[in-house]
C-alpha cells in the first residue's frame, strides 16, 4: 500500500463526508415538510476507500397507501358532513321548534285553538300567521336544498379543475422521476413532491397506485378507471344548471361516467359532493316537496253539495299550479318552492278570515265549496277536521325514502330523523376516520420522516469522521514530508 | 426489536391534534354542562330525533288541549250556572204562581212577577262569555233570544198577542177576556198557544239558536258538546209558562178560567225546571269528563316531557366528570408540550 493510495482514500473519505453532511443539512431543512422522506446514502467500502452509493429516500409504500385511503375517506366524509350540517339547519335544535315538523304541529294547535272558539277573530288570524310561517319554512327548506345542491355543483367544478391541475403537476414530477431514475440522478426531492401531490389528489378522489419500472407511477380510481398513465386521462364535467329532483351534469373520467348511482365508487371530496348533489339532497328535497304536497292536499276543499260534481281544489295552502291539486301520491319536484298561503283567506291580501272556518277558500265564487252554508259563527267542524287531517294517514311517494303511508306530521318528523341519522353517522365516521388518518400519517411519517435528534447525531459522527480524515491527511502529509526531507527534496 | 425513529414533525403533530380534539370536546362539554342538554342534539340522537319531534308534537298538542280546555271549561261553567239559575227560576215561579192563586192575592202580582222573571231569563240566556253566546247553539255570534218585553214589542210578544187575538177576537188586555170559558182556555193553551213553542213557529218568533251545539275536542280522541241551545225543551217550557202569565189575559179572566190558567202556568214552570235539571245533569257529566281529560293530559304531558328530557338531556354527573377529566388532560398536555420543546439535542450541543 502506497502513501498515495492512503491519500486517495482520505480524499474519498472527505468527499463522502461532504456528501453526508449535505444530506444531513437537506434532511434538517426538510424537517417540517410533511411529505419529505429521510434521504440517505449507503457507504460502499472497497480496497480503494469509501464512496457513497445512490442517494435514496426512505419509502413505505404500504403505509402511504393507508394514508391515501384515509385521506380519500376524509375528503368524502367531510364534504358530506358539511353539506348535511347545512341541510340540518332546516331542522335545528328541536327545542327551538323551527323544523317543518314543529311548524306543522304549531299549525295543528292553532287550528284546534280556533276550533274551540271559532267566532274569535284573533284565533283565526293566528291560523293565518302560523300558516304563513309554515309555508315560509317549507319554502326556505326547499331553497336550502337548492342552495346546497348548487354549492355542491360549484364545488364539484372547482374540485375537478383542481384535480386536472394536480394531475398535470403529477405528470411533471413523474416524468422527472422516470428520466432521473434512468440516468441515475438524485430524484428524492421529486419523489417527495410526487408523494405530496398523491396526498392532495387522494383528498379529491379515491385512488390506487401502481409503480412500474423506473419508478413510473400509474393512478387508477377505486373502481379501476385509469386516471393517470404517463399522462393524465381526460376528466370532463358538465357544469350545467340543476333542476329540482334531477341529477346534475355528468362527470366522466377517461370516458367512464361517474355521476348518479356510480358516485359511491368514486370516493374523495368529489365522490362526497356527487353523493350530496345527486342523492342525499335530492331525497331530502323530495321529502320537503312531499310535506308541501301533503299540506296542500290536507287543506284541499271538496264539493259539499248533495251530489258533488266539482273537483277538489287547493284551500288554505296553494301553489303555482293552484287552485288545482297536485297529483296525489306522487312527488312533484320543486313544489315546496312555490307553496304559499291562499290570498283568499288572508285579510292582508284582500281575503276573508271567515273562509278559514266556513271553507270556500279555493274558489270563493263557487258556494258549493262552503262547508258552513248558514255561516253560523260557532261552526268548528271544518277546523277540527283540518287539524285532525294533519294526523291522519295519507299516501306519500316512496321515492322520498320514507314510509309511503303515514300522517303528515309523522312524515315531517321521519324526514328530520332521516336527515339527522345521516348527519350523525357521517360525522361519527368522520371523527373516527380523522383519528385513523392521523394514525396513518403518523405511522407513515414515523417510517420515512426525519428526526432532528438523529440528524444531529449523524452530524456529530460526520464531524468526528471529518476530524479523523483530516488527521489522516495531515499524517500522510507529514510522512510525505519526512520522505521528501530524507531524500533531500526539501 | 426494530426501533423506528419517530419523525420530529409527527411527534409534534400528535400533541397538536390531541390538544385540538380535547379542546373541541371541552367546548361541547361546557355547553352540555350549562344547558343540561346535548351540545348538538340532532347529531347525538341521529335517527331518534324523529321520535323526539313526534313526542314534542304530542306535548304541543296536549298543551294546546290544556289551553282550549280552559276556554271550554269557562263556557261550560257558564252553561252550568245558567242552567242552575233557570232551574231555580222554573221551580220558584211555579211555587209563587200557586201561592198567588191560592191566597187569592192580586193577579197583577202574578204578572209583575212573571215580567221580572222574564227579564232574568233574558239576562241569563243573552250573557256572552268571550264574545260567545253559550245558548245560541252554533250561532254563537248572535244572542239566542230577543228581549220579550222590549218596547216596541218583540216579534215573539207580537206573535203571542196575535195568536190570542186570532183565537178569541180580542187582545189579552181587553176587558172582554172575562167571557172566556175554562174549556175555551184549555183549547187555546193546548192548541194555538202550544204550537207557538213548537217548530217552525218557535224559531221564527223566539229563538235564533240552532239545535246543534258546539262540539269540542277535549283530549286526543274525545269530543263533547260544550255549549247549549235555547231550543232546549226546558227553556221552551219556562218561556211557555212566563208568556202565558204575561200575555194570557190573567188580569180580567173569570175565576174558574183563571184557575185553569194559573194551574197550567205553575205546571209548565215546574216541568220546565225538571227538564232543565236533566240538561244540567248532561252538562255535569260532560264537565266531569272534561276534568278527567285534563288530569289525563297533565299526566301524559309529564311522562312525555320526562322522556324528552331523558333523550335530549345529559347526565350532569357524567358531564361534570368528563369536564374535569378533559381539563386534567389538557393541562397535562400543555406541560408535556412545554417539556417536549426542551427535549432536543440542539440544547445540548
Amino acid at each position: 500500500m502506497s502513501l498515495t493510495l492512503a491519500h486517495e482514500i482520505a480524499r474519498g473519505g472527505m468527499l463522502a463526508n461532504a456528501t453526508q453532511s449535505s444530506l444531513v443539512s437537506r434532511n434538517i431543512a426538510n424537517v417540517d415538510n410533511p411529505n419529505a422522506g429521510r434521504k440517505y446514502a449507503h457507504t460502499i467500502t472497497s480496497e480503494i476507500g469509501v464512496h457513497l452509493g445512490v442517494i435514496s429516500n426512505a419509502v413505505s409504500p404500504r403505509l402511504l397507501e393507508s394514508v391515501l385511503g384515509t385521506t380519500a375517506r376524509n375528503g368524502e366524509l367531510s364534504s358530506m358532513t358539511s353539506a348535511l350540517e347545512r341541510l340540518a339547519g332546516s331542522i335545528a335544535d328541536p327545542e327551538l321548534g323551527i323544523s317543518p315538523a314543529a311548524m306543522i304541529t304549531e299549525m295543528q294547535q292553532a287550528l284546534y285553538a280556533a276550533a274551540a272558539d271559532p267566532s274569535n277573530e284573533t284565533l283565526l288570524r293566528n291560523i293565518i300567521s302560523v300558516a304563513t310561517n309554515v309555508a315560509n319554512t317549507l319554502k326556505d327548506a326547499g331553497n336550502l336544498v337548492v342552495q346546497v345542491r348548487k354549492e355542491a355543483n360549484a364545488d364539484l367544478k372547482d374540485a375537478t379543475t383542481q384535480l386536472g391541475t394536480l394531475l398535470k403537476d403529477f405528470e411533471d414530477a413523474n416524468n422527472q422521476i422516470v428520466s432521473g431514475t434512468i440516468i441515475g440522478r438524485d430524484v428524492t426531492d421529486q419523489i417527495d413532491r410526487r408523494n405530496g401531490l398523491l396526498r392532495e389528489i387522494s383528498g379529491l378522489i379515491d385512488i390506487n397506485t401502481t409503480t412500474r419500472a423506473n419508478n413510473d407511477m400509474v393512478l387508477f380510481t377505486a373502481s379501476g378507471t385509469t386516471l393517470f398513465e404517463k399522462a393524465p386521462r381526460t376528466i370532463s364535467f358538465d357544469f350545467s344548471p340543476l333542476s329540482p329532483g334531477q341529477p346534475g351534469g355528468l362527470l366522466t373520467i377517461d370516458g367512464v361516467p361517474y355521476s348518479g348511482a356510480a358516485a359511491t365508487k368514486l370516493g374523495g371530496k368529489i365522490g362526497g359532493l356527487l353523493q350530496i348533489r345527486d342523492d342525499v339532497a335530492i331525497s331530502y328535497g323530495r321529502q320537503i316537496d312531499e310535506i308541501a304536497r301533503g299540506l296542500i292536499t290536507t287543506f284541499a276543499e271538496s264539493d259539499q253539495s248533495a251530489t258533488p260534481t266539482l273537483p277538489d281544489v287547493a284551500g288554505l295552502f296553494t301553489w303555482s299550479g293552484g287552485p288545482a291539486l297536485p297529483t296525489s301520491g306522487t312527488v312533484l319536484d320543486g313544489l315546496a318552492l312555490t307553496i304559499r298561503v291562499n290570498p283568499n283567506a288572508d285579510p292582508s291580501q284582500g281575503g276573508s278570515l271567515d273562509r278559514l272556518r266556513d271553507g270556500g277558500i279555493g274558489d270563493p265564487s263557487e258556494p258549493d265549496y262552503v262547508y258552513n252554508p248558514d255561516g253560523v259563527a260557532g261552526f268548528s267542524q271544518r277546523l277540527r277536521d283540518l287539524a285532525a287531517g294533519l294526523s291522519a294517514a295519507q299516501a306519500f311517494d316512496p321515492a322520498t325514502g320514507l314510509s309511503g303511508s303515514t300522517s303528515l306530521i309523522s312524515l315531517a318528523s321521519d324526514s328530520a330523523g332521516w336527515l339527522e341519522s345521516r348527519r350523525s353517522s357521517a360525522s361519527d365516521r368522520l371523527a373516527d376516520n380523522e383519528v385513523l388518518g392521523e394514525r396513518a400519517v403518523n405511522a407513515w411519517q414515523g417510517q420515512i420522516g426525519i428526526n432532528l435528534d438523529e440528524e444531529m447525531t449523524s452530524l456529530m459522527a460526520i464531524e468526528r469522521s471529518y476530524q479523523a480524515t483530516a488527521r489522516l491527511m495531515s499524517t500522510v502529509d507529514q510522512m510525505f514530508q519526512a520522505i521528501l526531507r530524507a531524500t533531500g527534496a526539501l | 426489536m426494530k426501533a423506528d425513529t419517530i419523525s420530529s414533525l409527527a411527534g409534534r403533530e400528535i400533541l397538536r391534534s390531541a390538544m385540538a380534539r380535547n379542546q373541541t370536546s371541552l367546548t361541547d362539554a361546557l355547553k352540555e354542562f350549562s344547558t343540561g342538554r346535548y351540545a348538538d342534539v340532532g347529531k347525538a340522537l341521529g335517527g331518534r330525533i324523529g321520535g323526539v319531534l313526534d313526542m314534542r308534537n304530542i306535548v304541543g298538542s296536549l298543551t294546546g288541549l290544556t289551553n282550549t280546555n280552559s276556554v271550554v271549561k269557562q263556557r261550560m261553567d257558564h252553561v252550568q250556572s245558567s242552567f242552575a239559575a233557570l232551574r231555580d227560576l222554573g221551580a220558584d215561579f211555579s211555587e209563587s204562581t200557586l201561592g198567588v192563586h191560592k191566597t187569592g192575592a192580586d193577579r197583577g202580582l202574578l204578572i209583575s212577577d212573571a215580567k221580572a222573571r222574564m227579564a232574568t231569563l233574558t239576562d241569563v240566556l243573552t250573557t256572552s262569555t268571550n264574545g260567545v253566546y253559550a245558548f245560541s247553539g252554533l250561532n254563537v255570534s248572535v244572542p239566542p233570544i230577543d228581549n220579550y218585553l222590549s218596547d216596541p214589542p218583540s216579534a215573539a210578544r207580537a206573535a203571542v198577542i196575535a195568536t190570542f187575538t186570532t183565537e178569541f177576537g180580542f187582545p189579552p188586555d181587553d176587558p172582554q177576556v172575562v167571557t172566556i170559558t175554562p174549556a175555551q182556555m184549555e183549547a187555546y193553551i193546548d192548541g194555538p198557544f202550544s204550537a207557538l213553542f213548537e217548530e217552525p213557529q218557535w224559531s221564527a218568533n223566539f229563538s235564533q239558536a240552532t239545535d246543534e251545539v258546539m262540539r269540542d275536542r277535549i283530549s286526543q280522541h274525545e269530543e263533547i258538546d260544550t255549549s247549549a241551545t235555547a231550543n232546549d225543551a226546558g227553556i221552551r217550557k219556562i218561556f211557555f209558562s212566563l208568556t202565558l202569565a204575561i200575555d194570557g189575559g190573567a188580569e180580567h179572566l173569570r175565576t174558574d178560567t183563571y184557575e185553569v190558567l194559573a194551574t197550567r202556568i205553575a205546571n209548565a214552570a215546574s216541568e220546565g225546571g225538571h227538564n232543565i235539571a236533566a240538561s244540567q245533569a248532561r252538562v255535569g257529566v260532560a264537565e266531569e269528563r272534561l276534568a278527567q281529560a285534563n288530569e289525563r293530559i297533565d299526566l301524559e304531558k309529564q311522562t312525555l316531557e320526562g322522556r324528552i328530557g331523558e333523550l335530549e338531556g345529559v347526565d350532569a354527573y357524567e358531564v361534570a366528570d368528563r369536564l374535569s377529566l378533559l381539563m386534567t388532560r389538557i393541562e397535562s398536555s400543555y406541560s408535556v408540550t412545554a417539556r417536549m420543546q426542551q427535549l432536543t439535542l440542539l440544547n445540548y450541543l
